[in-house]
């Protein structure tokens, strides 16, 4: 367990994107938040003619916990774009690179298994960098709302100050819940481009890519079906419809009326409300998914074992 | 005396050539031995299967465990720096330190230390801002270090210079080598380390010529620079080759008595370059 541990504080020293570049983005966010509440930054609201303070006057605290709960998912979603993309090129370059720069016999003179140097980098691409990313959505999300907080505060609001730690609490459960369901749907991913890594000698992103695209190719040309792609689809949006309760009411609706705006937001019972995995642990697609993950991710271990080294 | 590498009937083939031809050997505890042969003869091939980086067929025991399938168990007790073990760039010094304490169990991280503090080598340096020479000093300084078994080099001090040479072999020899620690080498420079070998194995075209203790290559081959009026004799007695040395014709004996050859003229020991040569040569005719 000590070496496994060891193996990931590793990869955490050699690949520092996992970390810099989402730590970048929410810097990025809370800069922007800061500049927008020191009215460097003109945010405009067209809300029928309404003035600001006019529609603060017509949130309640629930509505202003909604919308921060808003606010903050929107984080959420921004930092997880940025954490899959990290993801992606960490887990091509994580075998290649030992390789390239020629440090894998070094490696390979160690007593730890290649299953077990495989196994750290998949652990890190589905567990290690979730966590990173959700500690650092957490931090980019109290600075965000001490900052907004206090803004409204001296707009005329307290609401916002008062509804934020529940707010975040919620955000930060959906969005572990989001992240894992997430690691877990996108696994074969993760493995495919493990093996990719491993295997490929040059040119490690067009590997990845190539070989999905002949396949759609070959099926169209040879059954003029479409089967693959839409496979190749579902794997990569399909988890979010699963995952969370497709809710109509669940919605956010800001209406105006002439003098009266009315911050109409019908998201009543919040995000943890959409948490619904039932129909994600039920369906094919999951699991599936999983067994081809446990295929690709032992060719990639292969592959490793067994490469020759020069 | 304990054997820690068997091999019997090893083989490896690349297509249709044969990089090992059913090659047998052994290396017994406590010996530092040189494997030798020129470039493609097979000596790289032999050591990655001996550690498990290779397949192969035949019989292949190290430490008694099978490289194919027990491979990390067997590199608990064996260390390795291959000419290609380049130490990944990114790494800090001390992280190496760590890194390596954290994934073996029989590093002893203040020994690498204090090995380290005679060097130029700064904990804080980057890999990537050492030095070739220091590098290896830093993968030395690891490497003995950990409490292994056997200790396996493949022309480790190639591209260094020679001031870091004759350090990397006198550390080796006056810090890490004693009775229970067995080494095996290759290098192309094989004068430099012909005087610390107990035993020599010379391979070409993935075939053993010869193996044998250096005390034994001294009773078993000698090298005598013949008088002028004694090359019948010498001839006669059947030299495994005949060279012209400086005007003076050398003949090297094998398993020609002493006796014999003291009255043709010079006698003396030869040199492992020279013997590797006219065995190679003996090899192709």
């Amino acid at each position: 367990m000590s070496a496994m541990r060891m193996l990931i504080r590793r990869e955490l020293w050699e690949h520092r994107a996992i970390s810099l570049v989402p730590l970048a983005f929410g810097a990025l966010f809370i800069a922007v938040n800061l500049l927008a509440a020191l009215g460097v930054v003109k945010v405009h609201i067209d809300a029928g003619g309404l003035g600001f303070s006019e529609m603060l006057q017509s949130l309640d605290a629930h509505k202003a916990g909604a919308l921060t709960q808003l606010g903050m998912a929107l984080i959420a979603v921004s930092l997880n774009t940025v954490m899959l993309l990290v993801t992606v090129f960490y887990l091509l370059d994580c075998l290649y690179a030992e390789r390239k720069d020629r440090s894998n016999l070094f490696w390979k003179s160690l007593p730890v298994s290649d299953l077990e140097v495989v196994g750290s980098k998949l652990l890190t691409a589905a567990l290690v960098i979730p966590l990173v990313t959700l500690v650092i959505f957490t931090a980019v999300a109290l600075c965000m709302y001490a900052i907004t907080g206090i803004t409204m505060l001296f707009s005329g609001t307290g609401l916002f100050l008062s509804a934020g730690p529940l707010a975040l609490a919620e955000v930060a459960l959906t969005h572990v819940y989001a992240l894992a369901v997430q690691s877990l749907w996108y696994l074969p991913i993760f493995a495919w481009l493990l093996l990719v890594s491993a295997w490929s000698k040059r040119a490690v992103l067009l590997w990845a890519i190539l070989p999905p695209v002949a396949v759609q190719a070959a099926e169209g040309l040879l059954l003029g079906t479409t089967r693959f792609a839409e496979l190749i689809k579902e794997r990569l949006v399909g988890v979010y419809p699963l995952a969370f309760a497709d809710d109509s009411h669940q919605q956010l609706h800001w209406q105006y009326e002439g003098e009266h705006a009315d911050v109409d937001l019908e998201f009543a019972d919040g995000l943890l409300a959409l948490v619904d995995p039932g129909s994600l642990i039920g369906s094919p697609g999951l699991w599936g998914g999983l067994m081809v993950a446990a295929l690709f991710f032992s060719a990639a271990v292969w592959v490793r074992r067994f490469r020759d080294a020069s | 005396m304990t054997t820690l590498v068997r091999a019997s009937g090893l083989s490896k083939h690349y297509g249709g050539a044969a990089a090992l031809d059913g090659v047998d050997f052994q290396i017994e505890q406590g010996r530092i031995v040189g494997l030798i042969g020129p470039n493609g003869a097979g000596k790289t091939t032999a050591l990655k299967a001996l550690l498990g980086l290779t397949s192969f067929e035949g019989d292949l025991r190290v430490l008694g465990r099978d490289p194919r399938r027990e491979r990390h168990q067997i590199m608990q007790d064996v260390c390795f720096i291959a000419d290609v073990a380049v130490l990944p760039r990114w790494l800090r010094v001390k992280q190496t330190l760590e890194l390596v304490q954290g994934l073996h169990p029989k590093f002893n991280r203040s020994k690498a230390e204090s090995f380290l503090a005679k060097t130029s080598v700064k904990p804080d340096s980057k890999i990537s801002q050492l030095s070739k020479g220091m590098v290896t000093q830093l993968h030395l300084a690891l490497v003995m270090a950990i409490e292994a078994r056997l200790l396996v080099l493949d022309e480790p001090t190639l591209g260094l210079d020679i001031l870091f040479r004759k350090q990397f072999y006198s550390s080796i020899l006056g810090d890490y080598f004693d009775e229970n620690r067995t080494i095996l080498v290759t290098t192309h420079q094989v004068e430099e380390i012909e005087h610390i070998l107990t035993d020599v194995m010379f391979i070409d075209q993935g075939r053993i010529v010869l193996d044998e203790s250096m005390d034994r290559i001294s009773a078993r081959f000698l090298e005598v620079a013949v008088n002028p009026d004694r090359l019948d004799a010498a001839r006669s007695l059947g030299p495994i080759s005949e060279t012209d040395v400086f005007g003076r014709r050398v003949f090297l004996f094998e398993n020609v008595g002493i006796d014999l050859v003291r009255p043709l003229g010079e006698v003396r020991t030869p040199g492992i370059a020279d013997l590797f040569v006219a065995k190679i040569k003996e090899q192709a005719a």
